[in-house]
Formats: C-alpha cells, structure tokens, sequence
C-alpha cells in the first residue's frame, strides 16, 4: 500500500470529524438548537455556550453542529445524484459509441454552457426553496464532467481483451458495462466525486445565504451566516464560525480529493 | 462411418468497411469440423483465419459485415440466428480462448468470480455453490495445482501461462461442445506452449471437445491437429489430414509455410 502525504491526511481527518459531528449531532451538543433564549442574546463565546448565541439566543454550537447535518447531507445527495446520472450517460456514450454518443455528447455540451448558478436560481425560483429541491437541483446540473470522464474511460477499456472475453461467453451488454467496464472506470469518477462533495457545499451554502437554499429555522451553515449580517459589527462569532467551518470542510475535501488522485496516478513518482 | 460435421461453413464471405473502402478479409470460406477433432486453422496475419472464427458466433466488429454464406453448427444456423440466441450459444456451446491472457481476464475481480460468472451466466439454476464447485472442477481440469486457493486470488497474481489456463478453465466450465482457440499459446513462451497444447489434446480426449486451434505456425498444428486447413489472403487454399498436407503439401502456399519450421541441424 502505497503511503499518503500529509495533506491527504489532514483532508482525511476533518472530513471524518465533520461526517462523525453531523451524524452524532444529538449528542455531543447540550442545547436545543431551536431553542430560542432571548434574555442571553448575542452571548460571546463562553463556557455554557461554547462558540456563544445569536440573536434569538440560539446556542450557535448547536446550530452549527446540526447545519453541519444538512450541508453534508446535501453534499453527498448532490454529488451522488451526480454520480449516477453521469454514468449512466457517460458508459452508454462510451460504449455504444456513434449517434448515441454523438447525441449525449452533443446534450453534455448544451447543458456546460449554462452558468450553473443562475441556472439553479432559475428553477428554484419556479419550483421554490426547498432542501429536497436544492439536492436534485445539484446534482442535476453538476453530472456532466462525471460523464465525461467515464466516457473517456469506457472507450479505451472496450478495446482491452477481457470486454470481447466477455463476449464470448456470452455476456449481455448491460453485463458487460456493469460488470466489466464501470467497475475498471470509476477510480477517477470518485475522485472527482470527493472534489464535487466540496463543491456542492459551497453552492448550498451560496443558495441558503441568498435565501434560495435551506429555509429558516432550519440551521444550514449558509442560512446561519445569512442571519449574522444584520449584527456583524457587535457579535463577531456568528459569521466566523459558520465561515470557517465551510472554509474548512471545503478545503478538507479538497485535499482528500487532490491527494486520491495523486494517490491513484500511475505516473506518480515514488 | 462419419456422420453430419458438428460445424459446417459453406461459402462465407465477409468485408470490412472503413469510410468509403471495402477490404474482403474472407472470400469464399468451406470449412467442416467433425466432432471430437482437432482442427488446426493456418495463415499469416490478415489471412482471414480469426475472423472467420469470431464471425462463427456473432463477434465481429462492427465494421466488419457478412456478406454472404451458412454456418450450421449442430442442426442450427448460426448466421440466421438473432443475437438473443447467440448469447445463449456462446460460452455454453462454442466456447473461445483468445490469445493474450494477459489482457483477457478483468483485472479487478478474482478469478473465481469471473468463472462463476461464467458458469451462472448459463445455468441460471445452478445457483453460487453449485457455480463454485463447477468453477472449482474445471481448474481442476486444467492441472492448476490447489485450485480452491486459486479462486480468490486476483489475474496479475498469476504467471502468462497460469492465465491461460484459468481462461481454458473458462471456456470449458459450461462444457461447451466446440472450443476456438485463436493464437492460444502465442503470447505464451516456447515450454509454456508444448504445456497448453499437450492439455488442449487431454481434454480434447477427456472431454469429447472439439476444437478449432487456429495459429500461424504450422509446427503446433502437427503436434496436435487430425485436420488441417490452410489460409491464405481469405481463402482456404489447402484442406486435409495433417499428416498429408505435412507430407505432400499441393498448395505452393503451404509449402513455403513448411519450410518455415526451423529443423535443427537443417535440410
């Protein structure tokens, strides 16, 4: 087993902190995070509240730990939305080659050519904010560069020997996309998928800080930092902590992402 | 005595097309393979000889098409068949064994799963163990020594010649009826070789296979073949007993093809 650097590592270990503080949410926070206070506030850092309140007198800990649960939920559901959709398209594409391929090819281009952003404003205008509709939308404009890649990769492996190997024994198309050349064709595919964890949170965070995305009082990190505006010049905590915990968990997942590629590079030296 | 051949071509013709060319690689194909033979299939590369075995079950590239011609293995035509039947035909019934073992196998399952596989694919009913033990018995088969160890181990763990085996394995785990070996032992070295076609004519024997070894060195031909045919530039131009077209070649064609072998201390 070849080693990973430290970078990787680091990348490593907060996108673990972050997964396990999501999923334990209940029980390494001491408040509710809906529980509104207002007697304390825009309470400063302290030991009862750790990373302090905001302005109903929210326990911001808590809010950020359960944010963390819909930011990261919404990352994978997007990334995997992604995933499945440029797969799909990218192994037919692949595999069967001329029109077929022609028209996906044709379908992936038209759709990079949106801007990504607006065009989620758009739709979300239409159907309304809604965290379900966020994740679809996600994923739904973000599967073209996963197509992409599987593609390239299926039309070189079809050309190895096992895939005619296959065939002759008597395998079906769909076995041999699904068996043969998808299993031999998603290393890169997850790589790019760990990038697109990082880049789905940020647009969630983008679209709830607009007020497009999570709705109040659900705690997203977006929509928390959206509510400290109004009081950034007396409570510092409430924009810094949601900014670096995004800042962080993007930049975690970037550097898994970066160090799984290197890691899986043939041409990497040693 | 002879009965009905088990795969007769008559009169196959196919061409390739490549943007507005059209190359015929097979002009005029007759070709009978008798059950339980050894039938070796001579030529140079680009004779005609590897597609004319793909194109027995359906294989070809997509630039390449038939044109014309029958292929009756068993009492069924094979070229009329839609690619349903095909399916089921391959790997059950003819099986194949291609020549880089390298590059057969699929680099990330194990080598059991892909017999299982194999197996699975046509005998629905046979279920996973039933699958494995077949899977077992056909390593067995092919003289792999500990095969149960074998299944769980991963292609680039094995040696060229150990590949080849685990893919003959392959193509005799559903016992097919005819097996097309095309360049078996190519990629394979010389001692490697005489191993693989000394156990292509076992199972031959133990198995009642019938098999089409197709090559371009006529020296392992006539260490094995009944039969042989020679190819050259899409037809077959010499059809016979090994040991008569060894011994009395009519065709100029497999006279140079003779001369070829090397002999040691020469002529």
């Amino acid at each position: 087993m070849r080693k990973f650097n430290r970078l990787t590592v680091f990348g490593f270990v907060v996108v673990a902190v972050m997964a396990c503080a999501a999923l334990f949410a209940p029980f390494i926070t001491k408040h509710d995070p809906g529980a509104i206070d207002l007697q304390n506030g825009l309470m400063p850092p302290s030991a009862g509240h750790i990373m302090g309140t905001d302005s109903l007198g929210r326990d911001l800990f808590s809010r950020m730990v359960f944010g963390a649960r819909i930011s990261l939920s919404v990352g994978f559901v997007a990334v995997g939305i992604s995933v499945v959709a440029g797969v799909i398209f990218g192994s037919v594409a692949g595999y069967y080659g001329g029109w077929i391929d022609s028209i996906i090819s044709r379908f992936i281009d038209i759709m990079l050519c949106f801007p990504a952003f607006f065009l989620i404003l758009a739709t979300i205008a239409v159907l309304g904010p809604s965290i379900w509709n966020i994740m679809i939308i996600i994923g739904l404009t973000s599967w073209m560069g996963v197509a992409r890649l599987i593609r390239a990769e299926i039309l070189s492996l079809k050309e190895r020997e096992f895939v005619e190997a296959a065939r002759a024994i008597g395998a079906s198309d769909f076995r041999i996309i699904t068996r043969h050349l998808i299993p031999n064709g998603i290393g890169p595919v997850l790589v790019s998928a760990t990038l697109g964890v990082a880049g789905a949170i940020l647009t969630e965070s983008g679209l709830s800080f607009l007020g497009l995305g999570v709705q109040p009082p659900v705690p997203s990190w977006g929509n928390i930092l959206t509510e400290a505006k109004s009081t950034l010049g007396i409570a510092w905590w409430i924009t810094v902590f949601p900014g670096l915990a995004i800042l962080i968990t993007v930049l975690g997942y970037n550097l898994l992402g970066e160090g799984l590629r290197e890691h899986f590079n043939p041409h990497r030296k040693q | 005595m002879r009965k009905e051949p088990l795969l007769e071509i008559t009169g196959l013709r196919l061409d390739f097309r490549q943007d507005d060319r059209i190359v015929e690689a097979v002009r005029g194909v007759d070709l009978k393979v008798f059950e339980g033979e050894i039938l070796g299939l001579v030529g140079e590369s680009g004779s005609g000889k590897s597609v004319t075995a793909l194109s027995i079950t359906g294989l070809l590239p997509k630039t390449a098409s038939v044109r014309s011609g029958k292929i009756i293995f068993d009492g069924m035509d094979l070229l009329a068949s839609p690619e349903e039947d095909l399916r089921k035909v391959r790997g059950s019934r003819i099986s194949y064994v291609f020549q880089d073992p390298a590059s057969s196998l699929n680099p990330v399952f194990t080598i059991g799963d892909q017999l299982i596989e194999t197996v699975v694919l046509h005998q629905k009913a046979a279920g996973r163990g039933r699958a494995f033990d077949i899977a077992v018995e056909s390593l067995k088969d092919v003289g792999m020594p500990s095969p149960k160890e074998l299944m769980s181990a991963y292609p680039h763990q094995l040696s060229g010649g150990m590949r080849q085996r685990v893919m003959i394995a392959m193509a005799i785990s559903c016992s097919p009826k005819l097996l097309i070996a095309d360049e078996p032992t190519t990629a394979l070295d010389v001692t490697v070789q005489a191993q693989i076609l000394e156990l292509l004519s076992k199972l031959k024997e133990e198995l009642s296979l019938t098999v089409i070894l197709i090559t371009h060195d006529l020296s392992i031909v006539s260490q094995v073949a009944e039969k042989t045919a020679v190819m050259q530039q899409g037809s077959i131009v010499e059809y016979g007993d090994t040991e008569m077209v060894y011994r009395k070649p009519s065709h100029p064609y497999t006279k140079k093809l003779i001369d070829c072998i090397p002999k040691i201390g020469g002529r």
